[in-house]
């Protein structure tokens, strides 16, 4: 791995968008300043640990651009390793966040086990597979749509001809629940009316591949279903927010696969009270500490990537950044970017003055006027009551969490640098 | 224009989006602009387009509302395989906050489709007005949150009220047509939303806020409320008045007079145009005396005194000629011609819109060509040839529809309706009049709506069939109290009064002609005076017009 020594190679260096692999040299392990066990590690070992009897299935969340994508992709390789068959599902690209239901991420189980297996060689029973497409054919695809499909789908058949039936009618139905169509709705009204059903025959399904993958020689299947965190925040008229709905009143049907289960959920439900009984644990991947340790680490961070000497007038303007970002992955990325936006050959204080500005402005146009009695209590409680407007200060990263032997929260450094909340900060002093 | 090299100056930032985009190069980045005025805008993104190289691909999508593609599939269309950065513009009309259902997709496809937009491997600038890009902060905060930079761009507050004014009226003002002619009910109300949000955000007196309100009593006068949209106007005069912008103070007063004249309130109209005429004259404001002598004229052939309007029309085309204003002189024949029809002098008239039109084909002026052509029809109407009369009014169709002129399309419709009402092809004549009726509840033309129900009456009454007919007239009339259209509301009663006497119901039919009479004789409706009184001979009233008046004193007693 080269270091960055122009702007343009700071520039491509840092890409506040794309996760590392899990075995990226720039990996900086910052569970000793996030506060936490090496995230990963402390998964795999759950779940090595549970007996035959048992499943690990637990809840993560972090902030949007706290390196939560990273962590589960080393995840991921971590129990490849340990010989567990990985279903990574990326909810994003699979359904819609915006209106998302516990049917929809059942389904999306069903449908990602299946075709993640038939891509690594391992075939279901064909039988099983033939009669889950006769059931989702009877009871939840509409009657004469189901003909249409059939047919349709026959046709293409000859195309792909190791394609199983069911993984097509899953793609569709997938896709259906995706699209916002109106068969939305009905294919929901119908599993709903099934579940019980709908439970027992993903299940069957999630036994056989796990009886398939441990003859391949792997121990278990673990889920991972990420991008959960991204589902859209509505409250709903019964006053819970479309978060809760998924997570607290539908935590049982999402624990309801058998097996090892992994979900990302919003940053927003960590304080809610009702969270948390149903699934072993809530891991979150709290942001970087700015103390020196941990502001010594995201200098790190760069030093991976940028040759900071070849690079910046001084070294100590990195610092400057490291601490505006609040330990925010995204935003330290972010920071260095704008800093690059120059003709000069190196980072002066100048553009280090503008990146701060651009990031400070961005934060004010997230904070509302009336959210400065929040913003004023966290400051002096450094926590969260769990109340909604909290939630939203949460998801958009106006209020951090850190983890310092407990909890804690503060807010984000670039929120103590607009300057109306500081002059009313002062006249509140 | 300003020079590039001033707008380096001015907006140093904009060096460093350049930058940004270039430093991008053929990898994905998102980036924001954050710029309010539509014109500091493009001469912003002029000046980019200038010195990049490959210069960016600009997408604008402000026209395409709800398409069935993605917005990243729309992106990919248009770039091909060119390497070059996305210039994005218009993002802000597929985030209305009226409309839940539209605001709901967007975000919708954009938290959704987020990875796509790396598939398109180049730069992506958005450029939103500040609301806009608020919203998308927080609707979409994925999709934001992925942004590689920010730059905002203000006017300083001199440039301000130099363009912003400018600004809109670009807008709107690329055809002759105002853009407010060109719009659905529905995106007139997303724009009367915008607009009332940059009025908010726009604190200071000046030229830039009178336009804004000036451009928003246009909009809501074309949506049928007058009464706000003369308190838009009377703000604005106001302003003008403080700031001593007297040529703004004479075109708003022109407007206001259009409002009064609408609502058949003459006198007021006549006086806010004799106000305006008189500051026009106090600046040397040439044009804009032709301009209001024209309306001038339009208040008095209203009236009927067609030697007054005459006189107007004549000193109006004198200054136009004087000063070479084409546009202005293509109008003023038109309107002349209009005089000489009414008289009944048809060769004259047919004369002048030859000369109208002549012009305005010269200059390319479409709406007018297709009002010329419109009005030639009449001419051939009237003498009963009636084929060539639907020839003109077929080019006038087609004109309109190809350059959105939809109150002229419906117009026009009106008019071929009444050709084929005079051969006695009702059904026809119905079936055009329905479409008219449809443009004009689509873009909200309440007063267009109104003369067309008038004009469904006169078919159902000439068919025999007085209940359908009743009914028309009483929307109307509804149409024309709400939009405050006294002298329409008084032709609507005088013709619901018929249709009472054929049905021999002949209380109902005197009370509402003493209704339309006392509306006529305080608007000094001469054309209405004239028909009461003929019917006050008929019907044998003592003493003529004031026959009415005693009349009106009886039913008042009772």
């Amino acid at each position: 791995m080269t270091l960055a020594i122009n702007l343009d190679e700071v520039y491509r260096a840092c890409d506040p968008d794309r996760p590392l692999s899990a075995m990226d040299e720039r990996y900086v392990d910052l569970s000793g300043v996030r506060g936490t066990n090496v995230i990963a590690k402390t998964i795999s070992r759950s779940i090595s640990r549970c007996d035959s009897l048992h499943f690990h299935q637990q809840l993560l969340t972090g902030h949007r651009g706290s390196g939560k994508s990273t962590e589960l992709l080393r995840l991921k390789a971590e129990l490849e390793v340990q010989k567990l068959f990985v279903i990574y599902i990326d909810a994003e690209e699979l359904l819609d966040l915006v209106d998302l239901n516990y049917l929809d991420v059942l389904l999306s189980i069903a449908k990602e086990t299946e075709s993640v297996l038939r891509k690594q060689g391992i075939m279901l029973n064909d039988t099983l597979l033939e009669n889950l497409s006769a059931w989702f054919s009877e009871r939840v695809v509409e009657k004469s749509e189901s003909n249409e499909m059939s047919g349709a789908l026959s046709a293409q058949a000859e195309a792909g001809a190791n394609i199983p039936f069911f993984a097509k009618l899953m793609t569709r139905i997938t896709a259906e629940i995706k699209s916002a169509s109106s068969r939305r709705t009905t294919t929901r009204q119908k599993l709903k009316q099934e579940l019980a059903v709908f439970i027992e025959k993903l299940n069957v399904l999630i036994d056989d591949a796990r009886n398939k993958v441990r003859q391949s020689g792997y121990k278990d299947v673990v889920l991972i279903v990420d991008g959960l965190e991204k589902m859209h925040y509505d409250l709903l008229d019964d006053k819970k927010s479309t978060h809760e709905h998924l997570f607290v009143v539908h935590a049982e049907q999402l624990k309801a696969p058998r097996c090892h289960i992994v979900y990302t959920m919003p940053i927003s439900l960590v304080y809610n009270a009702n969270l948390g009984n149903d699934f072993d644990n809530i891991l979150v991947i709290p942001m970087v500490k700015t103390n020196a340790e941990g502001m010594d680490c995201l200098r790190q961070v760069i030093a991976k990537r940028v040759d900071i000497g070849k690079t910046f007038e001084q070294v100590e303007l990195v610092d400057r950044l490291t601490r505006l970002s609040g330990g925010v992955m995204r935003d330290l990325m972010r920071l260095i970017r704008l800093a690059t936006d120059t003709d000069e050959e190196k980072i002066s204080a100048k553009e280090i003055s503008y990146a701060e500005t651009t990031l400070i402005r961005e934060y004010d146009r997230l904070l509302r006027d009336d959210e400065f009695e929040h913003v004023k209590w966290v400051r002096e409680n450094h926590r969260v009551a769990g109340e909604e407007v909290y939630a939203r200060m949460l998801n958009l990263r106006l209020i951090l969490e850190y983890q310092n032997g407990e909890r804690w929260a503060d807010l984000h450094p670039a929120v103590l640098e607009i300057s109306w909340v500081k002059k009313r900060l002062l006249e509140n002093a | 224009m300003p020079e590039p090299t001033t707008l380096y100056q001015n907006y140093p930032d904009l060096k460093r989006l350049r930058k940004a985009v270039q430093r991008a190069g053929d990898a994905f980045a998102l980036f924001f602009v954050e710029c309010n005025l539509p014109s500091l805008r493009d001469e912003l993104a002029d000046a980019l387009a200038a010195d990049m190289l490959p210069p960016p691909v600009r997408v604008d999508i402000s026209l395409l509302m709800g398409g069935t593609l993605a917005l990243d599939e729309l992106i990919a269309l248009q770039v091909k395989d060119t390497p070059a950065p996305v210039f994005l513009f218009g993002l802000e009309q597929w985030l209305p906050i009226l409309s839940e259902d539209k605001l709901r997709s967007t975000v919708q496809q954009l938290n959704w489709r987020r990875n796509r937009y790396a598939s398109l491997q180049r730069p992506l600038v958005i450029w939103l007005p500040r609301y806009a890009l608020n919203i998308l902060a927080e609707q979409t905060p994925d999709f934001y949150d992925w942004y590689s930079g920010v730059f905002v761009f203000q006017a300083s507050a001199e440039l301000q009220m130099q363009t912003e004014g400018r600004s809109l009226q670009t807008l709107w003002s690329d055809s002759q047509v105002h853009a407010a002619d060109r719009l659905s009910h529905e995106e007139k109300t997303r724009w009367l939303h915008t607009l009332r949000e940059l009025l908010q955000g726009h604190a200071q007196e000046d030229m830039g806020r009178t336009n804004l309100l000036n451009n928003l009593a246009y909009l809501i006068y074309s949506l049928g409320d007058n009464l706000q949209a003369l308190e838009y106007y009377q703000q604005s005069l106001l302003i003008s008045r403080e700031i001593g912008d007297k040529s703004g103070e004479g075109a708003t007063l022109n407007n206001m007079a259009t409002i009064a004249h609408a609502r058949g309130d003459y006198a007021t109209a006549l006086d806010y145009l004799e106000k305006s005429l008189a500051i026009q004259q106090e600046i040397g404001d040439k044009s804009g005396e032709g301009a209001t002598l024209n309306n001038m004229a339009t208040i008095a052939h209203a009236r009927g005194d067609y030697a007054t309007a005459l006189d107007y029309l004549e000193k109006s085309l004198a200054i136009q000629q004087e000063i070479g204003d084409k546009s202005g002189e293509g109008a003023t024949l038109n309107n002349i011609s209009q005089i000489y029809d009414a008289r009944g002098d048809y060769a004259t008239a047919l004369d002048y819109l030859e000369k109208s039109l002549a012009i305005r084909q010269e200059i390319g002026d479409k709406s007018g060509e297709g009002a010329t052509l419109n009005n030639i029809s009449q001419i051939y109407d009237a003498r009963g040839d009636y084929a060539t009369a639907l020839d003109y009014l077929e080019k006038s169709l087609a004109i309109q529809q190809q350059i959105g002129d939809k109150s002229g399309e419906g117009a026009t419709l009106n008019n071929i309706s009444q050709i084929f009402s005079a051969r006695g092809d009702y059904a026809t004549a119905l079936d055009y009049l329905e479409k008219s009726l449809v443009i004009s509840q689509q873009i909200g033309d309440k007063s267009g709506e109104g003369g067309t129900l008038n004009n469904m009456a006169t078919i159902a009454h000439a068919r025999g069939d007085y209940a359908t007919a009743l009914d028309y007239l009483e929307k109307s009339l509804a149409i024309q109290q709400e939009i405050g259209d006294a002298a329409g509301m008084c032709a609507t009663l005088f013709n619901m009064g018929h249709i009472h006497r054929q049905n021999a119901e002949q209380d109902e039919s005197m009370r509402l002609w003493v209704k339309a009479y006392g509306i006529a004789k305080q608007l000094n409706l001469a054309q209405v005076l004239d028909a009461l009184g003929n019917l006050a001979e008929e019907l044998d009233l003592p003493g003529g017009l004031a026959g009415w008046d005693a009349l009106a004193e009886k039913i008042r007693d009772e």
